[in-house]
């Protein structure tokens, strides 16, 4: 970040958004200034703050879960809404994300939009079927996690374009959920997530969204196994073939945390586990 | 630039590089009890107050200090008056080398300000992020607690 002359702070989202898109320099966002101070980009020459924008908030909206792009972990931990949906799924996943100042820093939005093999929240994501809105230079947009997750989320939105929220939708919200993270100390990076949301009826699976992250390149959603699990009986047998379908349907990668065989074998394990602790 | 904000209780402005992290620009200006130790976000004794939460000096761009509340190690106590932490911190052997302890301090401070009874749980979910290679945190967690209990007053 040598080369930063400008930092400004604008108070609306269409200030935010005209500046971002203006070609004159190359801009960057700040919002909780964990992972962005610590690039070395030589082409950014102006930091652009939105938390002064308007997006810090936790809402529910038609039994909705809302949560707006600067709100921090450590929010999102101490919220009610956010603890009596889905089990408490996304409160789950962020409170274990990094440390307890990280956590008072870190965005929700953040977390998403700068992708890292490790990011915790993207796999609350894909299991329960967020959308993600945007707002950019063409006006309002909207993704799926599935759409958003497919490449890095940097090659999915347009120049300009500025994550606004996270909609986690109301029709998964009375479901359980379960979400498992395997680091090698509280404070390391994930090795492996695994989180799982599902409907039981009458002894039946219903509906059920299984997804992994820091295990390969990006985050993924296991329509496989997650379809295996949809309209079958709880049934460990069940369960431990899911896991051996998302094995076989997993990119994993070595890094320091984890070799690609042992990522591979944690999916296959904790998806069981995670789909008992569910039922 | 400039950015205007209050350290300690007291107004300030600072005259910043618009890249620059937040604990440069403090140690610059005098504020040098806040330590750099991994200068990326692990080890915690960077920590300082942001509005009353425990935040990275070492992470946060200083312009995003503009308009808020700091508290660092210097706003703890003196010499003369410490405040309760640091006296439990002292007499119960918390302290070896020191170089973790304003950032575990100011930790404990933000915990026990939101919650005067915390439970040891609570302690070291308070005291996570900052790494101390000495002591093994056993006699931190002793000494907030007992800090919390003399604050209350309770002893």
């Amino acid at each position: 970040m040598k080369n930063v002359k400008e930092f400004c702070y604008p108070e609306t989202i269409e200030d935010a958004v005209e500046i971002l898109a203006a070609g004159d320099v190359r801009s960057a966002i700040v919002a909780g200034s964990t992972d962005i101070s610590r690039t070395k980009s030589k082409a950014v020459e102006r930091l652009v703050d939105i938390k002064k924008v308007g997006l810090d908030y936790i809402k529910k909206v038609k039994g909705d879960l809302v949560i707006g792009a600067t709100t921090t972990m450590s929010k999102i931990v101490a919220s009610e809404e956010a603890a009596s949906y889905a089990s408490g799924l996304v409160v789950a996943v962020a409170s274990e994300i990094g440390s307890t100042p990280l956590r008072n820093m870190i965005t929700m939005g953040g977390n998403i939009t700068q992708l890292r093999v490790w990011s915790d929240m993207p796999v609350a994501l894909l299991a329960l079927d967020a959308r993600i809105n945007t707002r950019g230079p063409a006006g309002e947009n909207s993704y799926s996690a599935e759409e958003l997750f497919a490449k890095h989320p940097g090659q999915v939105l347009d120049n300009g374009e500025l994550v606004t929220e996270v909609v986690f939708p109301a029709e998964r919200s009375e479901f359980k959920s379960a979400y498992i993270k395997v680091n090698k100390t509280d404070d390391s990076f994930a090795t492996a997530t695994v989180a799982v949301n599902l409907e039981v009826v009458d002894g039946v699976c219903e509906d059920a969204r299984i997804s992994v992250g820091a295990v390969g390149p990006r985050p993924s959603f296991c329509a496989d196994a997650s379809e295996k699990v949809s309209g079958s009986n709880i049934d460990e047998d069940v369960f431990v073939e899911a896991g051996k379908i998302a094995r076989e349907s997993t990119v994993t990668t070595d890094n320091v945390w984890g070799a690609a065989d042992y990522k591979s074998t944690l999916v296959e394990r904790l998806i069981p586990r995670a789909l008992n602790d569910c039922v | 630039m400039k950015i205007e904000l209050s350290v300690n209780g007291e107004d300030q402005v600072f005259e910043i590089d618009p890249s620059e992290k937040l604990i440069t620009v403090l140690r610059r200006e005098g504020y040098k009890g806040t330590k750099i130790g991994c200068d990326e976000g692990h080890c915690g004794s960077c920590t300082v107050l942001l509005d009353g939460e425990p935040v990275l000096g070492c992470l946060l761009f200083a312009a995003c200090a503009d308009g808020h509340e700091l508290i660092t190690i210097e706003g703890l106590g003196t010499q003369e008056n410490p405040h309760p932490l640091q006296t439990e911190f002292v007499d119960k052997g918390a302290v070896q080398c020191g170089y973790c302890i304003p950032g575990m301090l100011l930790s404990a401070k933000s915990l026990i300000d939101k919650n005067p009874d915390p439970s040891e749980e609570e302690i070291r979910r308070g005291l996570d992020g900052n790494y101390c290679r000495c002591t093994g945190y056993v006699k931190q967690v002793e000494a907030t607690k007992s800090a919390a209990e003399k604050m209350r007053g309770d002893s």
